[in-house]
């Protein structure tokens, strides 16, 4: 464990297990979180409408478009390609991280699946793609070498090359403060 | 046999407590991660729950995970449209059906397809590492719903602009249907506790205004509108404001969910 304050999705987690055990736990959790209150009530309406109206009745007919369309997508396009030295700079700017970062993602060096969605959603509006093209991108195999290499907990065999976003902030001398918000920026 | 481990999961609740995996999901994983690929396929495809060879979603969301370590897609990609119907299955039905006709309910399919298109990124991004998915594997249907609940607020603005929000109740005129009801302050609520409403009770409660959803929402969960005890919650007290506004807006909420349950005066 680490010393940071749980992120609220970790506690909405706890929340939704608690309320499907007990609808009373609604109360208890809005009193020792009164700042997420409204969040609790809201999910507490999303699991039940889940459980009145989630089936196992099959998909709709647009779904299943959907569905073949998005599992039958090709290689991911590099949303880097063709952005110049003066939009690069502009958009390690808008992010708030040293170019270092920046190039961490463009070389895919960062797990990806450590990086807050919040972080990752601002890249990409920032490249101008969407967060699935961004993501598929991303995961793909380092462009250049790593000379030092690190591993981040819960990161398979074939990342190992990577490293996580907190160590790349950290090799990136990124101030304490600085990490802990793009940390949090969960969603 | 036996030489194959499940993998652990890393991630903590706020109360320092690992997230763990239930009982039942270990025990059918156990006899899963020994199976043949393709049989493990053929019983990934079996949707329906009570079929003996059902494999639970917090199993399959495991078993994708466990191809993160190969070498190619081949079996990833033969897992995840599996996965992907789950979660449809696990989202609200949007569709209802009236007078023969298949309506859809816009806001909840809008909100239904953003859950899909984020459950994309989500696994695509799992498949380099971290524990965003841990919770996928130790509550399922709990997962979903939380991602609605984002998805929702994603698009919330968007149909407030479509949507002519409700006069203020506290300072507008009252809509037709609650002038009629002038006078009744507390109306039976016991339609919100009816078994035989709950499918079309919970579709309707969806559609009411966010102020008057929020109270009936705790007013399902026996949170009382006011209490005298600090220590016992209230809806008064959570929401803090006067409990006479909580009993208006609970009241012109029962009087809406009655009219679009067809249970209005004289039904």
């Amino acid at each position: 464990m680490t010393g940071h304050p749980p992120s609220s999705d970790d506690v909405l987690a706890m929340f939704a297990v608690a309320f499907r055990r007990d609808p009373v736990e609604l109360g208890a959790y809005c009193v020792r979180y009164p700042e997420l209150a409204s969040q609790f009530v809201d999910l507490a309406h999303e699991l039940t409408l889940q459980e009145a109206l989630a089936g196992d009745a099959p998909p709709d007919a647009g779904t299943e478009r959907w569905l073949e369309a998005v599992t039958a997508s090709g290689p991911a396009a590099n949303p880097f390609a063709g952005l110049d030295q003066q939009a690069y700079g502009a958009l390690r700017q808008s992010l708030g991280v040293p170019g270092i970062v920046l190039n961490g993602f463009r070389d895919r060096l960062v797990v990806a699946g450590t990086v807050p969605l919040g972080f990752l959603e601002r890249l990409a509006d920032g490249l101008g793609t969407g967060m699935r093209e961004l993501a598929a991108y991303l995961v793909g195999p380092p462009t250049i070498a790593r000379a030092v290499r690190h591993k981040a907990d819960g990161i398979p065999a074939a990342a190992a090359d990577k490293i996580s976003f907190a160590d790349l902030l950290d090799e990136a001398s990124v101030p304490p403060d600085r990490v802990a918000e793009l940390l949090d920026d969960e969603d | 046999m036996g030489n194959v481990t499940i993998l652990p999961l890393i991630k903590h609740y706020p109360d320092g407590t690992l997230y763990t995996r239930m009982s039942e999901v270990e025990a059918q994983l156990s006899d899963l991660i020994e199976l043949a690929f393709d049989v493990l396929v053929e019983r990934c495809a079996i949707t329906d729950r009570s079929h003996p060879d059902f494999v639970r979603p917090e199993c399959l969301v495991h078993i994708l995970r466990r191809t993160r370590s190969d070498n190619s897609d081949a079996r990833f990609n033969r897992l995840f449209p599996l996965l992907l119907r789950r979660v449809a299955r696990a989202l609200p039905r949007a569709e209802r059906m009236k007078d023969k006709q298949v309506l859809v309910e816009a806001t909840m399919s809008a909100i239904n397809e953003q859950v899909l298109d984020r459950v994309l990124t989500l696994v695509t991004l799992d498949r380099s590492g971290g524990g965003r998915l841990d919770f996928y594997e130790v509550h399922f249907d709990e997962a979903v719903a939380k991602l609605r609940l984002k998805a929702r607020g994603k698009i919330a603005g968007r149909v407030a602009r479509e949507t002519a929000l409700e006069p203020d109740p506290e300072t507008s005129e009252l809509p037709v249907s609650v002038e009629r009801a002038a006078g009744a302050f507390d109306e039976d609520d016991s339609i919100l506790f009816d078994p035989i409403f709950r499918p079309r009770l919970l579709a309707a409660i969806d559609s009411l205004p966010p102020e008057q959803k929020e109270i009936v929402t705790m007013t399902m969960a026996n949170i009382p509108a006011q209490s005298q005890d600090p220590a016992v919650p209230s809806i008064s007290g959570i929401l803090k404001c006067d409990p006479r506004t909580v009993r208006n807006r609970r009241d012109r909420a029962i009087i809406a969910l009655r009219e679009m349950l067809g249970q209005g005066e004289g039904e």
